[in-house]
């Protein structure tokens, strides 16, 4: 595939090494021309020097024959009229963006632009999945975290043990979905109760999962 | 600052203080409009003149929140006057899209980047395109009258 990558600094170079050992042809705009000589020298690829907001030096860089933009850059703003003129202009179907304030995901969205990460926001995720303890192994937000699935190993100290799940008293807008027992997979009704070394998949909304996980786990987790 | 809000005048919300965004709110709130006027330099609105009887708030004009807290929901006109083109057209673009905003101007030094803001309706006006016309008017009535 061909792609154009637009600024970025250090990130570019891992990108261009990454998008390489996958053989795509890789093109580079940045407006600093050592930053460019560098990149083209160790490289071989095309690297245009100029402002890649600018519709000529888009075109220089063929942007019309591109399969993929991505803006790297430091200034959301710029990224946003890279992603822009690279879809209206140059009618390149997929457009990334790298954004550094992540209210700003809604409005890329809105004006076309296809994905965008924030850097801020997956640390803010990470950070979100460290803090939760050892025995809840995995974390998946859906839906911009509105919804979340966790799994959660039970030990002996957890609350939940030996009762009922009707009597434990899940808050509204969550349930354990499945129950992993060794090699048994059960879809837990209201009777069925829960065991020391249990897998249980809980599925609930951002707001009660805390409550959901300090009812399974002894330990509150930290938000 | 205004006691009362002036009812049947216009919102008019201009983001960036610099030469063109002071002038523009001091004159708009000369007329009677009901200008707020953004700028993330405190130094910046303090250039304002003593008798601009609008409103003043510091801050990221490209930040949503920082918009809304300036009324831009209930804004008719929006004017980007910053220094930045990239920044000029971001805003605008927020304004128009986010918000609705039925009249949203934008500075843009850059001719060629009319073909972002046209298509969506964002008026753009360039002072290079501006100044090409003045001196082609005087170059003009200089031939006439040789």
């Amino acid at each position: 595939m061909n792609i154009l990558l637009v600024e970025g600094n250090q990130k570019t170079k891992f990108l261009i090494k990454a998008l390489q050992t996958n053989d795509h042809h890789v093109v580079v705009v940045g407006q600093d021309y050592s930053w460019c000589k560098t990149l083209a020298d160790t490289f071989e690829i095309t690297a245009i020097c100029g402002d890649g907001t600018k519709p000529y030096i888009l075109k220089d860089a063929q942007a019309n024959k591109m399969d993929i933009v991505i803006a790297l850059g430091d200034e959301d703003s710029a990224n946003l009229i890279v992603c822009e003129l690279a879809k209206t202009q140059f009618h390149v179907k997929n457009v990334y963006a790298v954004i550094n304030d992540p209210k700003n995901a809604d409005l890329f969205k809105k004006l076309g632009v296809d994905k965008c990460v924030s850097t801020v926001q997956l640390f803010a995720e990470m950070v979100e999945q460290e803090s939760i303890e050892d025995n809840i192994k995995k974390y998946l937000p859906i839906e911009n975290g509105r919804v979340v699935i966790c799994e959660v190993i039970l030990d002996e100290k957890s609350p939940a043990l030996n009762k009922k799940l009707w009597e434990i008293g899940f808050p509204p807008q969550s349930m354990i979905s499945c129950v992993i027992r060794g090699e048994q997979t059960i879809i837990p009704q209201g009777n069925t109760k829960l065991s020391a070394g249990d897998k249980a998949i809980v599925i609930s909304s951002s707001e009660v999962v805390n409550q959901v996980l300090s009812i399974l786990t002894l330990k509150k987790s930290k938000r | 600052m205004k006691l009362f809000k002036k009812e049947n005048h216009r919102n008019i919300v201009i983001v960036g203080c610099g030469r063109l965004g002071s002038a523009l709110a001091s004159n708009l709130s000369d007329q009677n409009e009901n200008v707020l006027i953004v700028d993330c330099n405190e130094e910046s609105l303090e250039t304002l003149p003593q008798t601009y009887g609008g409103f003043s708030l510091e801050g990221d004009g490209t930040d949503t929140d920082i918009l809304k807290l300036a009324g831009i929901q209930k804004a008719d006109i929006l004017i980007a006057a910053t220094g930045d083109d990239n920044t000029n057209i971001m805003i605008a673009q927020i304004a128009k899209e986010c918000f609705g905003v039925k009249t949203v101007v934008a500075r843009v030094d850059d001719t060629s980047s009319d073909a972002v803001c046209s298509p969506i309706g964002i008026m753009a006006i360039s002072p290079a395109l501006l100044l090409f016309n003045e001196f082609k008017k005087v170059l003009g009535k200089n031939e006439e009258s040789t």
